[in-house]
């Protein structure tokens, strides 16, 4: 669904992505881990489109995405939720997740009331400015926004931060449930290791730029791995 | 005598409708690329001259004042898409860029304007004919048709913003520019349609005035700093602000010409605007 073949990055004349290269399978939930400031989320950037110097082969569903504006990578089906989620807060509720429909591109987008089937909280708040919601109902908001133009890959930015546990849970189980129903391809930075176990497939490895090991997610539950790579 | 003494106030009423419409009418489109896209557009001003000029060729030409109004829309908006394109697309980052390129733009227009038709005055003639009478006095008809033309204008740009798609596109790209573009919008192709449409609005107000001013290639610029007070005084980022703004700075200035010197008056409305930006920082009507 996704490929990506020695993707490079940087900020001006310094590198932050090195020959990154990896898949994604439809259906399959990878978590992307590793240390601050290693380039998790400059990753998920660069993919969106969002670094405009960037070198390397991605292919979403067969279309190379090349050096395509963000706009253009979101119309052919990629989704980001950002971290801090970006939610237009002066926006309404409804108004937040319309705006989001303008990436259908070729797709059919879902019905407003569709897109927040999974959030029964957001439905009583459609009218309200999106600012007046807690967190976890933003990080709701968010993935249902990106979700409303039935997105082929969802990139997600530490979609915990900032939300109350028993959420955290719930949205581990949805980002599962949507993957094995909709075959929704998934990227997850997180730095919640419980919830990256719980609804991975897979784990990607990243230090200082580059993709340092990859393995099933049941491999990240000994302690000596995740203290190798991890430090934790 | 009461019933003059109504005429008076009634006539008073009127000449403040006029002046808050034609400040509203040429402070909209400023109020949507410096209030909202946080483009200082210098060259707004010459924009409102363009629109001015236009209605005067399409007459001297034969065409009607309504043509020409439409006309001076088509070229606003096309000048508009032109700096936008040429020039300030480039300068999105670098706000003191945007300010000298379109100073320049605005005396490339002015002199090309005065080179072009000469210094003296050009002449359009008004649509509506002829006064009303109310209580024993006059009052242009024309006058009231631009009224009603202003508060049309402002509605229907409200309209737009708050109801239509390109609307919502426009204040997604405004809040946040990142986020639309992850969200599937072509930002660079809202800020270059919302840029038109500013131009066009611009070149309106030009063309409304045009009947009731003198058509010279410096009258935009007359216009420029009240229409920055307009949108400062009413609140950056908010249309119901433009209306404030207007019915404030206008206002002021009719009330204070039947009192005092015209140059005490400008002087005294840029203090009340002064005081307004110091106790409501935001503005009137905050976005």
């Amino acid at each position: 669904m996704l490929s990506v073949e020695t993707l490079n990055a940087s900020y001006g004349t310094v590198p932050v992505l090195e020959d990154v290269s990896f898949a994604l399978e439809p259906g399959e939930v990878v978590a992307l881990l590793g240390r601050n400031g290693v380039g998790k989320t400059t990753l998920l950037r660069a993919l969106m489109g969002l670094i405009p110097s960037r070198e390397g082969k991605v292919h979403l569903d067969g279309t190379s995405i090349g050096s395509a504006p963000a706009h253009a990578i979101a119309r052919l089906g990629m989704a980001l939720v950002p971290q801090g989620r970006g939610i237009l807060g002066k926006l309404s509720v409804a108004d937040n997740i319309r705006a989001g429909t303008r990436a259908a591109g070729a797709r059919e987008a879902l019905s407003i009331d569709d897109a927040i089937a999974p959030f029964p909280m957001l439905k009583e708040k459609l009218a309200e400015r999106a600012v007046t919601l807690s967190g976890g109902q933003q990080q709701q908001l968010a993935i249902a926004r990106a979700l409303v133009c039935r997105p082929k890959v969802m990139l997600l930015d530490e979609p915990s931060e900032g939300v109350q546990p028993n959420i955290v849970t719930e949205i581990g189980k949805l980002i599962r449930e949507l993957s094995d129903r909709t075959k929704l391809a998934v990227l997850l930075v997180e730095q919640n290791i419980g919830l990256a176990l719980a609804t991975a497939d897979r784990c990607l490895v990243m230090e200082k730029g580059r993709l340092v090991h990859a393995g099933p997610a049941d491999e990240f539950r000994n302690d000596a791995v995740l203290k190798r790579y991890l430090a934790l | 005598m009461p019933v003059k003494g109504f005429a008076v106030y009634f006539e008073l009423v009127l000449n403040i409708a006029t002046t808050v419409s034609v400040l509203m009418l040429i402070a909209l489109g400023l109020a949507i690329v410096f209030g909202l896209m946080n483009i200082l557009n210098m060259a707004h001003g010459e924009l409102v001259t363009v629109g001015a000029f236009t209605v005067s060729l399409v007459q001297v030409n034969g065409g009607s004042f309504w043509l020409g109004v439409v006309a001076a829309m088509a070229v606003g908006a096309a000048l508009g898409v032109l700096l936008e394109r040429g020039l300030i697309r480039f300068l999105y980052d670098r706000p003191m860029g945007v300010i000298l390129v379109t100073w320049g733009v605005s005396l490339i227009i002015q002199q090309g304007l005065l080179l072009s038709f000469g210094p003296s005055p050009q002449i359009v003639y008004t649509p509506v004919e002829g006064s009303i009478e109310f209580f024993d006095s006059a009052y242009p008809r024309y006058r009231l048709v631009l009224i009603v033309a202003a508060f049309l204008t402002v509605a229907v740009t409200g309209l737009i913003m708050a109801r239509t798609r390109f609307g919502l596109d426009l204040r997604t790209v405004i809040q946040n520019r990142e986020v639309a573009e992850i969200l599937g919008i072509d930002t660079r192709r809202v800020f270059m349609i919302a840029f038109a449409g500013s131009s066009a609005l611009a070149a309106l107000a030009g063309a409304l005035v045009a009947p009731m001013t003198k058509i010279v290639p410096t009258m935009g610029a007359e216009y420029l700093a009240p229409s920055f007070f307009v949108v400062i005084v009413g609140g950056a980022g908010s249309l119901a602000g433009t209306v404030a703004g207007s019915t404030l700075i206008g206002g002021l200035r009719t009330v204070l010409d039947y009192q005092v010197p015209s140059t005490l008056s400008q002087a005294l409305v840029l203090i009340a605007a002064v005081l307004v930006v110091r106790l409501r920082p935001r503005g009137l009507v905050p976005a």
